[in-house]
């Protein structure tokens, strides 16, 4: 590794090293959080002198994540109480009660319409982005958005997490 | 369930307000990534550098060697040949060799060609 190549990682991993780690905190259990992000990163190094530029940098870095995410959840195939046990025995993390519910929920959702609505809704992205990122089409995009939208809030309303926004509604 | 424009931009609003946000990363994760990516191009070239060694040797034999030491085979056994028919010349012409033996010695020179 060159002093140049050095210093080009660095500043990849500087401005996008909060974007990884956040998209995989939604995605995966949180013992299993750190070794991705550095799993992604080196996935992204040794793939930068094949980028061909057809996309954006992060939009490119988005779909390394996400792939990264989505290969280590089907290798593992992580249930959701294993996901659950893994994460109380990770170190501590402050997350809000809300937060905590929001977060239990999406590890409910099967793994490609979590990823739609970590991408839609925590990354705010577009549906042409998402499609973009995950190489499927736009339609596909809507209907997961769609499904997994609906289960999301049926598992939220179970938890009765969203009786504030019927209040906000009322 | 179906859902209006409005109950979107609320599950929206929420889900973005209440985000649950990544703990930040080990203080040497940098270093920890940097030595990841040493090592694992030093792991290349210690696989590399014997393998290709072993296969080099094997073609330095295929192609030099095994050439060569048939060549000096082939060398040996011409001059061992000329030999023994320089020593039946010289023994019939001394008168050394009796005419029993002969069928031995061609039999000697047949073999050795």
């Amino acid at each position: 590794m060159t002093a140049s190549d050095r210093l080009r990682f660095e500043e990849l991993y500087k401005s996008h090293h909060q974007m990884v780690r956040g998209l995989l905190f939604n995605m995966v259990d949180r013992n299993s959080l750190d070794d991705l992000v550095q799993e992604t990163f080196l996935k992204i190094w040794k793939g930068l002198p094949r980028f061909a530029f057809q996309s954006t940098t992060k939009t490119w870095i988005y779909r390394i994540t996400i792939n990264t995410a989505l290969d280590h959840l089907r290798k593992g195939s992580v249930s959701f109480e294993e996901w659950n046990e893994n994460t109380s025995s990770a170190p501590e993390v402050h997350l809000s009660d809300t937060q905590q519910e929001i977060q239990k929920a999406l590890q409910q959702l099967e793994e490609s319409h979590r990823a739609v609505l970590v991408l839609f809704y925590f990354e705010e992205l577009g549906i042409g982005q998402i499609a973009s990122i995950l190489e499927i089409p736009r339609g596909t995009v809507k209907s997961r958005l769609f499904n997994g939208r609906q289960q999301l809030r049926h598992l939220l309303d179970e938890k009765g997490e969203l009786h504030e926004i019927s209040q906000k509604r009322a | 369930m179906k859902f209006h424009k409005k109950e979107h931009d609320d599950l929206k609003s929420f889900l973005q307000a209440n985000r649950p946000k990544a703990p930040p990363p080990p203080e040497n994760e940098f270093q920890i990534l940097e030595r990841k990516l040493f090592v694992s191009k030093q792991r290349h070239w210690t696989f590399i550098v014997p393998f290709a060694t072993g296969i080099a040797s094997i073609v330095f034999a295929a192609f030099f060697i095994y050439p060569l030491s048939s060549i000096e085979n082939q060398k040996a056994s011409d001059l061992e040949a000329s030999l023994v028919s320089q020593t039946i010349e010289e023994s019939l012409e001394l008168g050394f060799m009796e005419s029993e033996d002969m069928s031995d010695v061609f039999e000697l020179v047949s073999l050795v060609e």
